[in-house]
């Protein structure tokens, strides 16, 4: 892919960002170390979710503990990396100007093999959409802001 | 589930209300805190309650175009009231109804007689909702690094929904037909003075993001568009006017703050089978609301849902109690909200064609006048029961509340 060949912006997202509004200093919104090791696995193109150190379900890499059992503590557990379409659409009017040059494309959830869903952006063929239940296996590909994202190329079962 | 809050039906009532509306071509622009302080003195007139008398201030939260941390402490400031309790009430567009739930639990149990509750916004004369919605309806983090637009969040649901049940984008097009039918007879609804419009115009207007296209989502209400209200006791009500409308049973339930973070529940209701998309908190809430009022669908004689895009018309139809569950295309199109016969259904043109405005009580301002006979060119012929349907997030926090014109 051509566009691995940019420079990757990195954000820190466990450090929160500064809300500054012209002189104002408002706080900082959002800091999330909990999810530090999913953004240094998206570097080395690995995808980890959190996992249940007491019934053992996956869970969303946000999670801070397991609903169900939130004394036995979290860990990182590496994601197969496949899984299937649960539901999508195909973006023809985009939200800013940056995603304009972009479309159409198209975003979605994916169901992992783990039982965990993440929103995503669905690798297709120019023209098509997925249809639920397409498997879908992982990619790391570059988005417009710059960031190195774990997305999800879609092998439509029909094609 | 036995409701044990029975006892709440009709023991608390609006006495007084108040809409104020300013449009783009106003001049001079119009502030959210504005509008608010002047339709809660509207409000406080129309029931003849003075400052003294203010119990409680309860606002919505505080809108994009006037960003200030605790609303209801500027309202309040505003007006030169000091209730003994107030709070900005922030479930998203569900705060709105949520705050005339909280207002009528804290009446009834005696500790204030009145409540103002303020609820709206003027998003639309400072800023464009459009361009700064987008981002923060989804998590930065997780989902808006992959640029989602508002409408491909609420696709998800859609996409779902169509997928489960079968609904077509064909019945989503004619509730959207059915909304701007009944707009073209209210003076304030935004897409009115355009006309009546047909399921093709819907089909064939552009894709904004698959399956919807843009006669299937809500332009936002372009201006402020703010209601208070003051709720009281029954009794204390019956004082103040002959005509107070009745709360007859309400229901709330938030499940989530961002659309992935739905498909993490499980183990409890609406998500007791299981992560879904398409069993939304509107079952919990409008349960909550039919079990204290005592009442079944077929009790009402109208409803307004909040349904910024088609599709949402048939699925909440379903999850509200009007059709059984799975159904809800089919009956939209079998013509069971059609303007001419079916059940009155967003009788003010709905978000989709009166337009859509974050934090409004206008859907239940809506009910007030079809009771009071005011709704001219739409009226429902002896309105007396209403449901009203509020929500906001992704589809993450609902609110249902039943109004009637008598206590019972
Ligand atoms: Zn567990």
């Amino acid at each position: 892919m051509s566009d691995q060949t940019a420079i990757v912006k990195q954000i820190d997202w466990s450090a929160g960002f500064q809300v500054v509004a012209g002189h104002m200093n408002l706080g900082l919104t959002e800091p999330s170390p909990e999810t530090k090791e999913f953004w240094e696995g998206v570097a080395r193109d690995e995808l980890q979710l959190k996992r249940c150190r007491g019934c053992r379900r996956y869970l969303h890499p946000r999670r801070m503990a397991c609903p169900d059992c939130h004394k036995a503590g979290v860990e990182w557990a590496p994601a197969s990396g496949t899984g299937k379409v649960y539901s999508f659409s195909t973006i023809h009017r985009a939200p800013n100007p940056e995603l304009a040059k972009s479309v159409p494309y198209c975003v979605g959830i994916v169901h992992l093999r783990e039982d965990v869903y993440l929103f995503t952006r669905f690798i297709v063929a120019q023209g098509t959409e997925p249809e639920i239940g397409d498997p879908a296996e992982l990619e790391f590909r570059i988005l417009e802001n710059g960031q190195k994202l774990p997305v999800f190329a879609v092998s439509n079962r029909q094609a | 589930m036995e409701s044990r809050a029975k006892n709440l039906k009709g023991a608390t009532a609006i006495v007084g209300s108040g809409i104020v509306i300013s449009r783009r071509t106003d001049a001079p622009r119009r502030t959210t805190l504005e509008l608010q302080v002047e339709a809660a003195r509207l409000a406080l007139d129309d029931a003849k309650v003075t400052r003294k008398q203010v119990g409680g201030v309860l606002t919505g939260r505080a809108p994009r175009s006037y960003d200030v941390r605790q609303l209801n402490m500027r309202v309040l400031n505003e007006l030169k009231v000091a209730p003994v309790f107030t709070s900005e009430i922030t479930a998203h567009g569900g705060g709105a109804l949520g705050t005339l739930q909280l207002a009528s639990l804290m009446v009834s149990s005696g500790v204030v007689d009145y409540v103002l509750c303020t609820c709206g916004n003027c998003d639309d004369l400072w800023i464009d909702s459009v361009k700064t919605n987008a981002t923060s309806e989804a998590d930065q983090q997780f989902e808006a690094q992959y640029g989602p637009s508002t409408p491909s969040l609420y696709a998800q649901f859609a996409r779902r929904y169509m997928h489960e049940t079968g609904a077509t984008s064909r019945q989503f097009a004619k509730a959207a037909v059915e909304c701007r039918k009944w707009a073209v007879h209210h003076p304030d609804a935004i897409m009115g003075r355009k006309g009546e419009i047909t399921i093709e115009d819907v089909l064939n207007s552009r894709m904004i993001a698959s399956p919807l296209h843009l006669l299937d989502c809500a332009p936002w209400y372009p201006g402020g568009n703010v209601t208070a209200m003051v709720v009281t006791r029954r009794e204390i009500a019956e004082r103040h006017r002959p005509d107070p409308i009745y709360l007859l049973g309400y229901g709330q339930c938030s499940t989530h703050e961002w659309l992935t973070d739905r498909l993490g529940l499980w183990g409890i209701e609406p998500a007791e089978n299981g992560p879904n998309l398409t069993r939304t908190g509107a079952i919990v809430a409008a349960r909550g609301a039919f079990e204290m009022a005592g009442l079944r669908p077929n009790d009402l004689d109208l409803a307004q849902t909040s349904a910024p895009f088609s599709f949402l018309i048939p699925m909440m139809l379903e999850q509200l109690g009007f059709c059984p569950e799975g159904t809800g295309g089919r009956f939209v199109e079998a013509g069971g909200i059609d303007f001419d016969g079916g059940f009155p259904f967003n009788t003010s043109g709905g978000y989709l064609s009166y337009g859509q405005n974050g934090q409004g009580l206008y859907l239940l301002q809506e009910c007030i006048e079809q009771f009071r006979g005011a709704a001219k060119g739409r009226q429902v012929p002896n309105a007396r029961r209403a449901l009203v349907h509020g929500h906001g997030g992704p589809l993450s926090c609902h609110s249902v509340v039943i109004v009637g014109s008598s206590p019972n």
